[in-house]
C-alpha cells in the first residue's frame, strides 16, 4: 500500500491528476480510448473473417492490420498505466477494475494465439480451412474484449448498479447474438430474385409425401 | 427559435428512464463503446485500406463491411441522444445550455458533420466508384488517399472529443 501511495503522490502523477492542463489526465483518458479503437477494431474484422462472418476476405492480407493493432496495445497500456498510478489504492480494492485487468490480460494472450494461428502457422493461410483451434482462440478473444470493455465502463459504479446493468446488459447481448444467427443463417441459404419482385429460396424445407 | 430547440433537446421521459432504472446510463456507455469499436472496425480499416495498408484485399470487399460501422455509428448516435436528451438526469444543467456552451460537445458534432461531408466526397466525386473498380493489390487513386486520412483523423477527433465532453460539464 506504501507503493501505492508513493506512485499517486509522485510529482508527475499529481500534476497529471490536478491539472486542468489539456496534456494532463484527460489526454490519457481520450488517448486510452484511441489506444483501444486500435486495438479491438482490427481484431474485430479480422474475427469476422474467422468466425464466417466475412468469408470472401482473404486472410493473409489482414496480417498488415497487425502493426495498427500493436500501436493500439502500447498506447492503451501506457495510458492505462498512468490512468492507474492517479488513483491505485482505490483501483486494486475495486473487483469490477480487477475482472477488467484479468479480462484484458487474458484478451492479449488469447489474441497472441490467434494470430499466430491464423497468420503463421502456415505459409499460405487462405489454401488452408480456418482450423477450430483459430475459431476457439478467436471466440475467447472476442469474450475477453466484451467483458473488459464491459468492466471498463462499470469501473466507475457501484454494486447495484454493476449487477443491474449486467443484466440488462446480457439481454441486449441475447438479442445480439440472434440477429447475428439469423444474419448467418440467412447468408448460408442463397435466395435468389424470380424478378417477379419476391425472392425464391433455392433450398425449399423439404415437402412433406413429396418423392 | 432557441426556445423550441430547447424544448426539443429536453426529454423528460427519457430522465425520468435514467433516474428510475440504473441501469440505463452505464448499458448506454457501453454502447456507446461498442458501436465506437464496431465504427472504427468497419470504417477505419476501409480508411487505412485506402492509405495503402492491407494490400492483398479488393477495397470493395473491405466497404461491404461498412454497413456495420453504419449500425456502430447508429447504436452511438441512439446512446449519446440518451446523454444529452437525458443529462438533466445525472448533472444540473439543461441539454440547451450543454450544447450552446461545451467547447467539446460542439467539436465532437462538428466532426461528425466534417466526417460526413467527406464521406459524401468520396461518393459526390466519383472516388467510391474508382476504388470499387480497383484490384486486390491496386494503388489507390490520390484523392481515395485524402479522403481517407482525413475520415481518419475526423473520426479519431469525434473520439478524443467526445471523451472530455463530460470535463466540461
Amino acid at each position: 500500500m506504501q507503493f501505492l501511495t508513493w506512485i499517486s503522490d509522485n510529482a508527475a502523477i499529481t500534476w497529471i491528476r490536478e491539472s486542468d492542463s489539456q496534456l494532463g489526465y484527460t489526454l490519457y483518458l481520450a488517448f486510452h480510448t484511441i489506444g483501444m479503437v486500435a486495438l479491438v477494431g482490427p481484431s474485430l474484422i479480422i474475427a469476422a473473417r474467422v468466425l464466417g462472418l466475412a468469408p470472401a476476405l482473404p486472410i493473409r492480407p489482414l496480417a498488415s492490420f497487425r502493426p495498427v493493432m500493436r500501436i493500439g496495445f502500447w498506447i492503451t497500456m501506457i495510458t492505462g498505466t498512468v490512468l492507474f498510478a492517479t488513483a491505485p489504492a482505490g483501483y486494486v480494492k475495486n473487483i469490477v477494475f480487477l475482472v477488467k485487468i484479468a479480462a484484458l490480460i487474458a484478451a492479449l494472450f488469447s489474441l497472441r494465439g490467434m494470430v499466430r494461428e491464423i497468420f503463421d502457422r502456415y505459409p499460405d493461410p487462405d489454401a488452408q480451412p480456418v482450423t477450430s483451434r483459430a475459431r476457439t482462440w478467436t471466440i475467447v478473444t472476442m469474450l475477453m474484449w466484451v467483458i473488459g470493455v464491459v468492466a471498463g465502463r462499470l469501473t466507475a459504479y457501484s454494486g447495484v448498479v454493476v449487477i443491474e446493468s449486467l443484466k440488462a446488459f446480457a439481454v441486449v447481448c441475447l438479442i445480439a447474438t440472434a440477429l447475428v444467427f439469423v444474419y448467418t443463417l440467412r447468408g448460408r441459404r442463397p435466395v435468389v430474385h424470380s424478378g417477379q419482385g419476391f425472392p425464391i429460396d433455392i433450398h425449399p424445407a423439404p415437402v412433406k409425401g413429396g418423392k | 427559435m432557441d426556445s423550441t430547440l430547447a424544448h426539443w433537446l429536453r426529454w423528460p421521459s427519457l430522465e425520468y428512464l435514467i433516474t428510475n432504472y440504473t441501469w440505463v446510463w452505464p448499458l448506454c456507455e457501453i454502447l456507446h463503446f461498442a458501436g465506437l469499436i464496431l465504427l472504427f472496425a468497419a470504417v477505419g480499416t476501409f480508411d487505412l485500406r485506402l492509405l495503402g495498408l492491407g494490400k492483398g484485399i479488393s477495397p470493395r470487399l473491405l466497404s461491404r463491411l461498412i454497413p456495420w460501422g453504419v449500425f456502430g455509428f447508429a447504436l452511438c448516435v441512439a446512446t449519446g441522444f440518451v446523454f444529452v436528451g437525458g443529462i438533466v438526469a445525472n448533472v444540473d444543467t439543461h441539454p440547451y445550455v450543454v450544447l450552446t456552451t461545451n467547447v467539446w460537445l460542439q467539436l465532437k458534432l462538428l466532426f461528425i458533420a466534417l466526417a460526413g461531408l467527406n464521406l459524401a466526397a468520396f461518393y459526390v466525386s466519383g472516388t467510391s466508384r474508382k476504388v470499387d473498380e480497383l484490384g486486390p493489390d491496386d494503388d489507390t487513386p490520390r484523392l481515395a488517399k485524402l479522403i481517407g486520412a482525413t475520415s481518419l483523423v475526423l473520426w479519431l477527433g469525434v473520439v478524443y472529443f467526445g471523451r472530455l465532453i463530460p470535463w466540461d460539464l
